[in-house]
Formats: structure tokens, sequence, C-alpha cells
């Protein structure tokens, strides 16, 4: 009985340490222990590559993303070590990253979250940093440019305009919505973005759309000022993403675009519960998601893409060529857009020639869609 | 108003079954904190299952959501044994027990979502998408008014757990078998002195719990996203400990509490939309059904009886 007692004691302990260790770190599922290739620079040792995140490398959006641009770039170089950091807390994330820093030559850093990084990365002047969606800033709160962070933030506002247009196109009941999550610029930009794209394709591509807010999900940006669009409050709250989606249904909407995040999931489910409503996915292609039964009633999706301009920057660090700045891409840099492949969106070929329309213009800064802080409207931006 | 109604029922439903399956274990002397770890475990072998059969029913067979309740139950009453094992076998600190539990599910369904998911799809993706319930509306029943809506776009888990909801009713009040499981709660010596094995049943009990948490995890992954995924730990589980002890660990009165939680919120929830209040108010409101269960339970919880013998370690030799 007693040694019964031990060996159960010994498996139990075994399983917590198991459960603490799949907490910390989510496994790099292609992290390579090879040794120092042939291709390294001579004398230096492997690039060592983290990436910290607090959704994981596997949420099927953005840290998926990122990390995906550094496997990219790891099959160039298969010396580099990648490792893969999850810290689901908000509030710690920062010290996780002052905790690690030391251990790697280059940290990734996708998020809203790790604005104050920059303090970490001016106390170690021998590290890179790549900061996704945000610029760094100091101990003060104030944004720096620092020699040793590249920081992107992405014109969101470009990627929702193009949802717009597609979801003003598709609608067939004249009702469309866009849902976020919290009001920060990010989603803000999306928001705007998208009522762009809803009041161009009306003045210019004669569709008859108009965009459902409900008051009582208005939100309020970093400013204090109230943007309305619906927000539902939080980016992991699925059962009020759901309750918000049905609402909009509920009033006729047959297009959502959604940019919330996790809580994107509940109002996913309210659009498949629904018959005949379309969604416009947002951040990476999201197609997958929109699967109902055979069915699939994802449209498309407004692109963030982060992957290929994070491999650039892994690049760049690799030639010694690294720049630190911050920087804010758009489609001039290929780096927002929607999804146009075939057999990833379901788009009318008329909605894919106007979305290209767009495209080019706004490419060659003909059109500016209103964002958080450009001081455009929605209704009233060059180009409308 | 239907939308009241259709929300507060899905809202509520899931909460009941895993609180009933609180109930069985209380009642049989164990303490219970482990409920949301196990709905979530059942919520991920029921999603898992819909994954892997899904292939040969293909995407859109009407059976898949019932398979998905059935693995649903069977992977909660089988994580439950863990509970089972600590508490009856190495009379362990149940509380300690539930508390490990919950934290083993989160972790272990949050990893073997990536690694299943890395093998079949070649991609790892912290989610499992199961697709949406079908949902049904009763002919006649529909049309009454105001509670009509009781009757519209219901999610077939609902009949399946009012069905097991007054089945379970009976098998704890009505035969031989609750009776033994509440003296194993009440006075566990008595049954032994009876000839009845507090052991078995204690480990019976735990396994029902485990099995009817897992339906309502499943039910809750369906009603609420249509994925399995780590944010299925959303704090229903605890809720529902909360729906046991409000409802006195009676079946009936839980059955009233859980109501009260489910249509609270969804009533909350068209209440705003309605008014139309800036969002700044909402999470404001959404606490009020929280807010009046405090205070009921101040007035009410000294009427409360938990089972006199929840939580005490059994001993044969102390009869």
């Amino acid at each position: 009985m007693n040694r019964m007692k031990v060996v159960v004691s010994c498996i139990l302990a075994f399983m917590l340490l198991f459960s603490i260790a799949a907490c910390g770190g989510t496994p790099a599922p292609a992290t390579p222990t090879q040794p120092s290739g042939a291709t390294e620079p001579a004398g230096a040792a492997p690039l060592k590559v983290g990436i910290v995140t607090t959704s994981g490398v596997d949420d099927g959006s953005f840290g998926q993303d990122c990390y995906n641009g550094i496997l990219a770039f790891q099959k160039n170089h298969p010396e580099v070590q990648v490792n893969a950091i999850k810290e689901p807390d908000v509030s710690k994330v920062l010290d996780a990253v002052a905790a690690v820093i030391a251990d790697y030559d280059v940290l990734v850093l996708p998020g809203f979250q790790f604005a104050a990084a920059g303090a970490i990365a001016a106390d170690n002047p021998d590290k890179k940093i790549i900061l996704v969606d945000t610029a760094p800033t100091d101990a003060d709160n104030n944004t720096v440019e620092l020699a040793n962070v590249y920081s992107m933030l992405f014109r969101e506002e470009e990627s929702g305009f193009f949802a717009g247009i597609a979801a003003a196109l598709e609608s067939k009941t004249g009702k469309v919505a866009v849902v976020n999550g919290i009001a920060y610029p990010s989603n803000v930009n999306y928001q705007f973005g998208f009522m762009s794209g809803v009041n161009y394709a009306n003045k210019h591509f004669g569709a008859t759309a108009q965009y459902v807010e409900l008051p009582s999900y208005a939100g309020t940006d970093v400013t204090g000022k109230n943007v309305a669009g619906n927000y539902i409050g939080a980016f992991a709250d699925e059962a009020t993403g759901k309750v918000v989606g049905a609402a909009l249904i509920d009033q006729g909407v047959d297009v959502l675009f959604v940019a919330a995040g996790a809580s994107g999931n509940g109002v996913f489910a309210a659009a498949k519960e629904a018959d005949n409503v379309w969604l416009v996915g947002c951040d990476v292609d999201q197609y997958d998601d929109g699967a109902k039964g055979d069915k699939n009633i994802m449209l498309t999706s407004g692109l963030k893409v982060m992957h290929s301009n994070v491999e650039k920057q892994l690049e760049e660090i690799y030639n010694g060529t690294f720049k630190g700045q911050n920087v804010v891409l758009g489609a001039d840099t290929d780096s927002t857009g929607y999804v146009s492949a075939e057999g990833r969106q379901q788009l009318s070929e008329n909605t894919l020639a106007k979305l290209k329309e767009a495209y080019d213009l706004l490419k060659a800064g003909k059109i500016v869609p209103a964002a958080n802080f450009n001081e455009q409207a929605p209704d009233n931006f060059p180009g409308l | 108003m239907d939308t009241i109604m259709i929300d507060g029922l899905s809202f509520a439903l899931p909460l009941f079954i895993m609180a009933i399956g609180g109930i069985y274990s209380e009642r049989s002397g164990i303490v219970m904190l482990a409920l949301e770890g196990l709905q979530g475990f059942g919520a991920f072998i029921g999603a898992m299952t819909v994954i892997l059969t899904r292939v040969y029913l293909g995407n859109s067979s009407p059976y898949l959501i019932y398979i998905a309740m059935v693995a649903g139950m069977i992977g909660g009453s089988l994580f439950s044994v863990i509970h089972a094992v600590l508490c009856v076998k190495f009379k362990a600190r149940q509380v300690i027990s539930g508390v490990v539990v919950n934290t083993l599910a989160v972790a272990l369904t949050t990893f073997l979502t990536s690694v299943i998911n890395g093998i079949i799809t070649g991609e790892a993706s912290n989610k499992f998408q199961i697709g949406v319930s079908s949902r049904f509306t009763v002919p006649i029943l529909s049309k009454i008014p105001i509670f009509g809506g009781l009757f519209k776009n219901m999610y077939p888990f609902e009949i399946v757990i009012l069905v097991i909801g007054v089945y379970c009713w009976y098998l704890l009040y009505k035969t031989k078998f609750g009776l033994r499981l509440r003296a194993c709660g009440e006075n566990p010596h008595s049954l032994d002195a009876a000839g009845g094995d507090v052991g078995k049943t204690q480990f019976i009990a735990i396994m029902i719990c485990g099995a009817l948490s897992g339906l309502g995890g499943i039910f809750i992954a369906y009603s609420v996203s249509g994925i399995f995924s780590p944010t299925i730990y959303m704090g229903y589980g605890y809720l529902s400990i909360a729906a046991l002890i409000f409802g006195n660990w009676k079946i009936p009165r839980t059955f009233a509490v859980c109501l009260f939680f489910g249509f609270a919120k969804s009533v909350v929830y068209q209440l705003l939309l309605m008014l139309g209040m800036p969002s700044n108010f909402t999470d404001l409101f959404l606490i009020v059904p929280y807010v009046l269960t405090l205070l009921l339970l101040i007035f009410f919880s000294k009427h409360n009886h938990p089972p006199r013998a929840v939580g005490e370690i059994f001993d044969k030799s102390k009869r």
C-alpha cells in the first residue's frame, strides 16, 4: 500500500512538472538542434532567435504569422536556433522579456503589450528586437527610435478598406458591420478603414450598403474619444462576441468583418448558426475558420503581412545590414492587402475586379482611408 | 424577448448539467472543485473525436454532435478517475486534488490540441474547428406568447440535458443507489455498517460527475464558439459550483438557480442593446446578476445544509 502511494505520488509529480512545462513554453515543432552548419559566418556562434507571445505561436493568427516568418528564415539558415515562449499573462510579458533577453540574439515581440520593451532594449544594446504592431517606448512612455529595435506598424485602415469594399459589394441586404475587440489604435484603424471602404464602394461602385452600429457596444479609443462601431470589450470573450454577432445579424447584417482576436470566434459562431451570413477575416487568411459543415462562409480576409517582414528583418540581421527604425508599412510595400488567391476566397469576379482597381489606386497613394489618428474621416478622405 | 428566452436557456443548461455532476459528487461526500477541468477535458475529447470521425462521416453529418456528446461524457468521466483515485483510493485532500485536476486539464488540453493539430493538419493550431450545432424549433409550443421563445432555436443538447437531468433526479432520490450515495455524504459509517461499499459508491459518483461535466463542456464548445480552444476555460465550472451551493445541493433548486443565472445574463445583454447605453456600462451591468447572487446568499445561506460528511476522509476504523 505504502509503496503504491510512493509510485503514484512520483507519477503525479511528473505530471505536474509536465503540465508546468506545457504552460511555460509552447514547444517549437521545428527547433533544430544540429551543430553549426557550413553556411554560418566564420567564428560566430549560431544566431539565436526567440519569440515571446501571449496567445501562442499556434493561435492561427497574429503570433503564428510572425512565427512563420521566423521559420521561413530558419529554412534558409538551418543552423539558426529558434525558441517560442508563451506568457499568457499580459501583465507579465515584459518581465518575461527581461528574463530571457540575455539568452537570445534576436527577440521577436508581436503585440501592443510589448511597447515598453523599448526600455529593455536600451539596456541591452547588443541584442536586437523586432517589434510588431507597436513602436518602442522609453521608461517615461515616450516613443523612441533605437538602434537595436526595428518596429513595424501597419496601416490596418488599408486592410479594413478592402474588407469594406468587399462587404459592401457582396451584401444582399445592404447592411454590413465591423466587429472589433477593444478600441486600441489597430482596431480603430480597422474600423475606420472598413467604414471608408463601404463609403467608397457606395460612391464609386454603385453599392448601397450601410454599416450598422450598436450604440451599447460603441468603443472609446485611447484618447477617450467615442468612436462608435461595435466593440466587444475584450479579445477573449467569445460569449459576448456571439451576443454582439447575433444582435447585428438580427438587424439584417449579412456581411461581418471581424477583427476581435479570440472574441471573434463567438461572432463566427453566430454567423454560422444564421443563414446566408458571410464573414470577412482579418490579419491573416482566415478561410479555414469559415468552415460551416461542407460549406464555407469566409468571403475573404483583410491582410496584415507580418511573416515576410519579420523574415526580411531577420535576414538583415543575419547579413549585418540591420538598421533600427520605426516604420509604418502599407500596401506600397505589399504589407497590407486582401486574400485574392483562388480557393481561399469566395468573391465574385466583379468584386475582385473592383478591389483590384481600388488596390492599385491606394498603392499609388490616390486613396488614403481614414485611420484613428491620420486626420481623415471615413466619409471624407482623399480619393473618395 | 425571444432572444432572451433562447439565450437564457442555452446559458443555463450547461451550468445545470455540470451542477448536477457536482451535486452527485458532493452528496457522496467528495468535495468537487474540478468541474472546470472536467468540462474542459470532456470538451477536448468530444472535439477531438469530431475532428477524427469527420474524416469518415463528412463535414455536415448530423450524427457528429451526438458522437461528440458521447465522447465528451466518456472523456470527462475518464479524466475524473484521477480525482476519484486520489480522493477515494489514496484519501488525498479533496480540495487540493480538485485544483490539481483543473490545472492539469488546462495545460494538458492546450498542449495536446497543438500536438494533435500538428499531426493531423501539419499546422500547429490551438483550436479544433468543430462547427456549429444544428438548431430546431418545436412546432406548436413555440407559438405560446412570451414563453414560446423557450422552444425556438433549441440545441439538441438542451433536450438531452433536460432528460438526463430528470433521470439524475430520479436516480438520486428514488433508487437504492441514490440512497446509498446520499448516505455516503451524510454518514458513510452507516452505509458501511449496512454492508455497502463507500469507496465504490463514491468512485461511481465522481465518474458520473465527470460524464455530466463533459457533456456540459462540449455543449459550451458548440454553443459559444463552435471551436474547442483554451478559451473554453472561462469559469463556467466555478459558476456551476456556486449554483449548486446556492441550490442547497438539491437538483430542483439548483435548476432554478441555473435558470436565474442564465436568464439574468441574457436579460442584461438584451437590456443593454435596447437601452443603447455606452459600452462603458456593459461590464457594470453584467455583474448585476452576481451581485444579486451574493446578496441572496447572505440571506439564505444560513438555511443551507451541505452534506454532513463532505470533505471528510472516510476511515473505516473510526466506526
